[in-house]
């Protein structure tokens, strides 16, 4: 089994597919195109997100559902193609799709906050992702992950 | 913030430099064209906010951050209503 270095847990194996390929990166890290997604004892519902190619680069994520509940996945057309996906409706999240948002940790007095603006998604079949800037949502991108979920903040998908 | 009406086809100017053409207006969507000099970065607003806060996320992973992290999401009770949403397969929990 291939290992890979991670930022936060030391040397680890992973299986093959768990790799997942993101053809045009991720804003602010273009260059990384591979990244393996893993989950560690203890730390459900978390996901990681670990880059093969830099020891340093992981994010956290969380299943877009758990960090809200009822969001409305609004994927562009040039999304779906590059996933790979039909274009002519929106993929189902769970079945399709893994949809996850990034998580920042905040700090000190900075509370968590997710980015339900920019979700990542996952063709679960392809081993594709790639994370889907939604322009037409009032999703926030520094949304507070441990308040209660402002009523304002509902999608619109057009 | 300066509001100013434009028809398609019509242009603007910001300075000296900088030329925006009204190109097309379709229902809420429209379609600019941008005439700019090289060293002006020109960006989809959503794209800056994402990758700022991206380059943030990726600094606040630290070790001690994740388990702060999971001792919060414990202490609101979001174990629960997350089982099931995602694909086991997707995801490895191997560990060495």
């Amino acid at each position: 089994m291939p290992r890979v270095q991670t930022k936060c847990f030391g040397e680890l194996d992973y299986p093959q597919d768990a790799v997942y390929e993101f053809p045009y990166g991720l804003p602010g890290f273009e260059r990384e195109h591979f990244f393996v997604f893993l989950e560690r004892p203890g730390t459900y519902p978390l996901m990681f997100m670990q880059s093969l190619a830099a020891r340093d680069l992981c994010f956290i994520l969380l299943p877009v559902l758990a960090a809200a509940p009822g969001y409305q996945l609004c994927l562009a057309e040039e999304d779906l193609e590059a996933l790979q996906l039909p274009t002519d409706r929106q993929p189902q999240i769970g079945t399709e799709v893994l949809c996850a948002v990034l998580v920042c940790a905040g700090a000190g007095d900075r509370p968590p906050t997710v980015n339900l603006q920019s979700p990542v998604v996952l063709n679960l079949k392809l081993r594709i992702g790639l994370q889907s800037i939604q322009a037409q949502t009032s999703y926030s991108h520094r949304h507070p992950l441990l308040g209660r979920a402002h009523p304002e903040e509902c999608a619109t998908c057009s | 913030m300066l509001v100013m009406r434009r028809r398609a086809g019509e242009r603007l100017l910001i300075g000296e430099a900088i030329e925006i053409e009204i190109l097309e207006i379709c229902g809420s969507r429209v379609r600019l064209g941008i005439v700019a000099p090289d060293s002006v970065l020109i960006q989809r607003k959503e794209a800056k906010l994402t990758r700022e806060q991206n380059i943030t996320a990726a600094a606040s992973v630290q070790r001690q951050s994740i388990s702060s992290l999971v001792d919060k999401l414990g202490m609101h009770g979001m174990e629960q209503p997350v089982k099931n949403l995602t694909d086991a397969a997707a995801v490895s929990s191997k560990s060495t």
